[in-house]
């Protein structure tokens, strides 16, 4: 036909000024499909997001994290939370699933929230002399459950490990003492959960009434759901994979010998793929599995929340904040 | 009278499901167009770059006079 005498211009009337092309997209509109039958999704974020359907899912997810705490949870901790179809994107053991039929939730964090026990522990004794440890091991407990919390236990392990290593040349070495840093405090004896519901009431100080409720509150929500064990097929994707990194460090007071060891410890941590701190498996095509990921989500999200508001009624952490409520930026306060 | 904020939200959520339907079944409208089945579809680019060179080799041979392309056609070019 060529261009000869009558040449037509093709009229672009109705015709898309764009398209778009994402190779996810089958297991995204799946999913999204499965979100809004569980109204976890919110039908007015479809114009919002242009009808993309990937955006579509990362909005739920921020819908659904602003929902059960983000706002406070970013004060203090600095998150990411990715959707994938594999565990560890460096791995060749997860096969291509573009239907969404195995889809992963995991959690790694950014920097580590920074938090000073020591004041704590110290405001705690003038209640009750077992009361510190108490607090110590409900409050990083709680944490532990959803995420790595580093503290005098991870720097205890370094530390006898550093010695291993230098065995018969210890005097050539400076190897730091951990236990010296511990307070004598916490080595008493764990109060139950009675005792410590008992002692939130009878507490004679306002700011010790107040840690206690927000404790019990942390320690309520965080043990509301069991955390999901890993399947053969995750731990097979993880197999060369570093243990988690921490998403949060508590030490007993700044510069202290935890924080040191932790300082140390961090510099090889990018060296190799880490473990995510949590991995939530679901399939697009489960609504059983979506509505239990959501779940477990929401719970973490509370946890993080409560953690955070708990850390702000500890005295001494005043300025370990993140600046995420100027927007999702980075975390001055924490430690990386 | 506005309509209640539940039966506007079941509604609203029936046209994203809708939609995400068509979609999945590629059936959405917008990739009806003759231009997204061409983008899409290899099989139709190579039959138009087929008869595309036929009629240039064609027209080359027997120096004829090309006929018009039928209204709302893109002008094959080879």
């Amino acid at each position: 036909m060529g261009s000869g005498a009558h040449l037509l211009l093709p009229s672009l009337d109705c015709v898309p000024l764009e398209y778009h092309f994402h190779a996810g997209e089958r297991a995204a509109i799946r999913l999204v499909q499965a979100l809004l039958e569980l109204d976890i999704a919110e039908p007015s974020d479809w114009r919002r997001v242009r009808r993309d359907p990937t955006d579509y899912v990362q909005a739920t997810l921020n819908r659904w994290i602003d929902l059960h705490g983000g706002k406070a949870l970013r004060r203090r901790f600095c998150l990411r939370l990715m959707l994938s179809e594999v565990v560890d994107e460096y791995t060749d053991a997860g096969e291509s699933d573009p239907d969404g039929r195995r889809l992963y939730l995991f959690l790694h964090p950014d920097s580590a929230a920074f938090v000073v026990a020591g004041p704590t522990l110290e405001l705690m004794a003038q209640e009750h002399p077992r009361l510190p440890a108490t607090f110590y091991h409900l409050f990083t407990g709680a944490l532990n459950r959803w995420v790595r919390t580093y503290d005098y236990r991870d720097a205890e392990d370094r530390v006898q490990m550093l010695r291993e290593w230098t065995e018969g040349e210890e005097e050539q070495y400076e190897i730091a003492d951990v236990a010296a840093s511990m307070p004598a405090c916490m080595k008493q004896k764990l109060l139950s959960l009675r005792s410590l519901r008992r002692m939130a009431a009878q507490a004679r100080g306002e700011a010790s009434k107040a840690l206690i409720a927000a404790t019990l509150e942390l320690e309520r929500t965080s043990a509301s759901v069991r955390r999901p064990e890993f399947t053969d097929d995750m731990r097979e994707q993880l197999m060369d994979t570093n243990s988690p990194l921490p998403a949060a460090l508590v030490v007993f007071a700044e510069n202290d010998s935890i924080e040191a060891q932790f300082e140390d410890e961090s510099q090889s941590w990018g060296e190799a793929a880490s473990e995510p701190n949590l991995i939530l498996p679901l399939s697009a095509f489960d609504l059983k599995s979506i509505r239990s990921a959501f779940h477990t989500l929401a719970v973490v999200c509370r946890t993080l929340a409560a953690a955070s508001r708990l850390i702000d009624l500890m005295p001494g952490n005043e300025k370990w904040v993140t600046d995420s409520e100027e927007g999702h930026g980075s975390a001055s306060g924490n430690r990386s | 009278m506005r309509a209640d904020p539940k039966v506007r939200r079941e509604k609203a959520k029936q046209a994203v499901l809708n939609e995400l339907k068509r979609r999945s079944e590629d059936r959405h409208p917008r990739n009806q167009t003759l231009l997204a089945r061409f983008a899409r579809c290899t099989h139709f680019q190579q039959t138009v770059l087929v008869i595309s060179r036929a009629v240039d080799a064609e027209r080359r041979a027997y120096s004829a006079t090309p006929l018009a392309p039928p209204p709302g056609w893109l002008p094959p070019l080879a």
